[in-house]
């Protein structure tokens, strides 16, 4: 149970911030959302460029590498089209909304709904650019091992 | 008392507050947890008006967080929808503020 006690004398300042928080939560959801848009746009043109870059150098069939190697690539390619999915769906789900439903009955009032909404889309942001940089690591890395792993003795 | 207004209709927007309003909404608002946010409801000691006030403990903004100062209280406003004449744009209420604190009781 939470209780209410009068707090300390207010002050002008006390009142700036308080209207400084009231503005941030107002337009809370939309700065996300326009953040994840940006965010899914810039990390989708990132990877358009890499699988550019990797289509034009080096060696492309892994056939042509040592016994391991291949395999190698294989599993390093799948773990970046798992992270790279994952990532764009939580992109997605931060810049969109979810695509469930909600209970009426768990509806909270209209000013803390949309905060719990900012909130979980500001995680799923964080989540969605770190797996899709994790999916650039493991892209590159795959390209790296096809280009330079040795190959078929 | 600081600023204290005559409470007519329809009330002037102004930014003041006193030491009865805190009082009062200890006394007469009312206290829901949703998760990590709290509500408080009840009516504003000023202008009489219906309101509500987020209690949250975190915010999203574009610019990097500053080191956080928490002054171990709560500053309320009032956000009610009623006209207030003067009230400058962009804000809400009737100007009143005034400051609480939370304690969690087991």
């Amino acid at each position: 149970m939470i209780r209410l006690r009068p707090g300390p004398p207010a002050t002008l300042a006390d009142l700036r911030r308080a209207q400084e928080l009231a503005a941030l939560l107002r337009g809370e959801l939309d700065r996300v959302r326009a953040a994840a848009l940006a965010w899914r746009n810039g990390l989708g043109g990132l990877l358009v460029a890499l699988v550019g870059f990797s289509l034009i150098r080096g060696r492309s069939d892994v056939s042509t590498l040592a016994p391991g190697w291949g395999a190698l690539v294989g599993v390093l390619l799948l773990a970046a089209i798992g992270a790279g999915v994952a990532g764009a769906l939580a992109l997605l789900r931060a810049a969109h909304g979810p695509l469930s439903v909600t209970p009426v009955a768990e509806l909270p009032p209209a000013p803390l709904g949309e905060h719990r909404e900012a909130l979980a889309a500001a995680r799923a942001l964080r989540l969605g650019v770190l797996l899709v940089l994790l999916c650039t690591a493991l892209l590159i890395a795959a390209v790296g091992v096809t280009w330079y792993a040795p190959g078929q003795p | 008392m600081r600023g204290r207004e005559p409470v007519a209709e329809p009330l002037p927007y102004a930014e003041v507050t006193d030491d009865g309003y805190a009082t009062r909404v200890a006394e007469t608002f009312s206290v829901r947890r949703y998760g990590p946010a709290v509500l408080l409801s009840g009516d504003c000691p000023r202008c009489q008006h219906p309101i509500t006030c987020p209690i949250v403990g975190e915010v999203y903004r574009r610019e990097a967080s500053q080191a956080p100062v928490d002054p171990g209280y709560r500053t309320l406003l009032c956000s009610c929808a009623a006209d207030h004449p003067t009230r400058p744009d962009g804000l809400a209420g009737c100007g009143a503020y005034w400051t609480v604190t939370l304690e969690v009781e087991s």
